[in-house]
């Protein structure tokens, strides 16, 4: 006589894991991503003394677009339109007051970054908190990087020929951003 | 590892030039400070880019599910180099799903780390699911670089049709063979008791019942059933699906026929019967009937693969006269097809023990609701009940499937109707 049929080996009722308390959370971590974006556009907004419209409004254009489709070119007008903003408050030639530069770079990076961070990762996708912690350590570190170079500059002084500063500028300008066009084409190959 | 630049380079490195052409143009230190935490974060992070591509393994913790059950999903990651933005997309196909998220995640990595992402994955529905390949998009350069790949193999699933044990009573209408788990008409070795009678030579000394031995003063013995196995075969009618098969809150009638015929497969098995199953849609394929363990993955192989599919009545009259004259036939139903019906009926009249179990849906959402479909399904439904009625004439009983013990007291009538056939002879 046969020996009666068992059943296979299956699996069983487990406990959630992750908890749905969790993977809300996750839900929420792209949410506030997106509100950074937003933040550092009202920032960018308040920062100068004397908004222009035109430049205000390609602004929140740029901004809206940065929230809602992050990866869709919405941070460049937002960042062209804000640093038209900054010229058009203070005029060709004003001198900003220094906490307002300060604070209007760092919106101006938060707004690049976290635009850059939320066309990573759309929403709905769980967001797990190494991302998170990852991308704060390294904005921390390169604002430090950046606040160095800054006082620096700040601490040499203005250059007194103008053709001297041209030169330095235009080939700063050269370096900044032909390196990242010769490590992308290196990788490339 | 192939790189490709993301918006966020080209409006960095627009903005950075900006800011720097004008602050040489207008002698403004205020612009350079607004552009170097931009270069300092177009920069750094491209000299510090990942250069190996990361690996990715997937497994589960089972491979065979039941209705409902779940397992643990897991997916293996080594990063070689660090990555700012690891995104997982998993394709999953088929009756499984992730209740808790996971087939689309996001995480991040440092250099040489190993990590496991473990989710809850669900089996809601039977049938045969896989886990396809998974997509990963990788970030790189804090968003300025991107890359994708896919990584880790298939994983095969299977999900049996059980979902509750199956329980009947220990009544067959024609027990056969000589070993089994069920009572016989036969008297013989067993265990439950038949009578009692005197003793005769060959009889074994612990059958002897001692009290009525010593009342009488001759000796008698405790006579007994003896115990056998019969065949069972399930017919699945699978000429047409009706209702919605589209998760676990809908079913259609091969739903319920499928999990009815695993629950019953499994039930006599166990009991040491010997099952035999008939998909009338393949009905040149019949599985045999056997026994055994071996017999009651083949046959849940057999379920996974039913399909609604057109019935060739010579086919099915073939593979019908082949069933065994003491096999107790189960017929799984939604009758709604005469041929069919006739089919279970001829098996009745040939003396063979028929019960036809009811498959279709107490819901069934009409394919286009519209007047004329609605009157053309009740008229559907009328013919059907006569064709219930019909049945019952012909001594085939009709019954719903109900789980566990639904079967029961149709099955007690079977068996006093085939007694009786036999005293009759």
């Amino acid at each position: 006589m046969n020996g009666p049929a068992r059943l296979p080996r299956t699996g069983a009722a487990l406990p959630p894991t992750p908890g749905r308390s969790d993977h809300r959370r996750y839900l929420l971590g792209g949410a506030g991503v997106r509100l950074v974006i937003l933040l550092a556009g009202l920032a960018l907004l308040a920062i100068p003394a004397e908004p222009n419209l035109v430049w205000v409004v390609l602004t929140v254009a740029g901004v809206l677009v940065a929230v809602g489709s992050p990866g869709q070119g919405g941070a460049g007008l937002a960042l062209g339109a804000s640093i038209g903003s900054w010229i058009a408050a203070y005029g060709w030639e004003g001198a900003p007051p220094l906490g307002a530069t300060v604070e209007f770079a760092l919106a101006l990076y938060l707004l690049h970054t976290s635009t850059a961070l939320a066309a990573a990762v759309p929403l709905g996708v769980q967001l797990r908190a190494p991302v998170l912690r990852r991308w704060l350590r390294r904005c921390l570190l390169e604002l430090a990087v950046a606040a160095a170079l800054g006082a620096a500059s700040y601490g040499f002084g203005r250059p007194g020929s103008s053709s001297v500063l041209q030169l330095l500028g235009l080939l700063g300008v050269l370096v900044l951003a032909g390196v990242p066009v010769l490590l992308l084409h290196r990788y490339r190959d | 590892m192939r790189w490709s630049p993301t918006p966020a380079l080209g409006s960095a490195v627009g903005s950075i030039a900006v800011l720097l052409v004008l602050a040489v143009l207008l002698r403004r230190q205020d612009l350079l400070l607004l552009g170097l935490p931009l270069a300092v974060g177009t920069v750094l992070p491209l000299l510090s880019r990942a250069r190996r591509a990361p690996t990715v393994g997937v497994r589960t913790s089972a491979a065979t599910l039941f209705e409902g059950q779940s397992t643990t999903f897991s997916q293996q990651l080594y990063v070689p180099d660090a990555l700012d933005v690891i995104r997982l997309r998993t394709q999953l196909e088929g009756w499984i799903e992730l209740p808790d998220g996971g087939q689309d995640v996001c995480t991040a990595a440092g250099p040489d780390e190993d990590l496991t992402l473990t989710h809850r994955l669900a089996a809601p529905h039977w049938g045969r699911s896989r886990i396809g390949r998974v997509r990963i998009s990788l970030i790189a350069a804090h968003g300025l670089l991107r890359s994708t790949l896919s990584g880790g193999d298939t994983v095969a699933l299977t999900t049996i049709p059980l979902r509750a044990e199956f329980s009947a009573t220990d009544v067959v209408p024609a027990a056969s063979g000589l070993v089994g788990a069920h009572r016989s008409r036969r008297i013989g070795e067993g265990v439950d008791p038949a009578g009692v009678r005197p003793f005769v030579a060959g009889d074994r000394l612990r059958r002897i019942n001692w009290p009525v031995s010593l009342r009488t003063g001759d000796l008698h013995v405790t006579a007994t059933y003896s115990d056998r196995d019969t065949e069972v075969v399930l017919v699945l009618d699978s000429a047409v699906e009706v209702g919605s098969s589209a998760g676990p809150d809908s079913t259609s009638n091969l739903d319920v026929a499928v999990r009815a015929a695993a629950s019953i497969a499994e039930h006599y098995l166990r009991h040491g019967d010997r099952v035999g199953v008939l998909d009338l849609g393949r009905a040149g394929r019949p599985v045999r009937p056997r026994t055994g363990q071996a017999h009651l993955f083949r046959i849940m192989d057999v379920l996974l693969e039913v399909r609604a599919a057109p019935v060739s009545e010579l086919a099915v009259s073939r593979a019908l006269a082949r069933i065994s004259g003491r096999a107790l036939v189960i017929m799984l139903s939604p009758l709604l097809s005469t041929a069919v019906a006739a089919e279970a009926a001829g098996l009745s009249r040939a003396g063979r023990s028929v019960l036809v179990v009811d498959t279709l849906p107490d819901e069934v959402a009409l394919p286009e609701p519209g007047p004329w479909i609605e009157l053309a399904w009740r008229l559907q439904l009328i013919e059907r009940s006569n064709l219930v009625a019909a049945l019952a004439d012909h001594g085939v009983p009709v019954v719903p499937w109900l789980g566990s013990g639904s079967l029961d007291q149709v099955l007690a009538g079977l068996a006093r109707t085939a007694r009786a056939a036999r005293v009759h002879r």
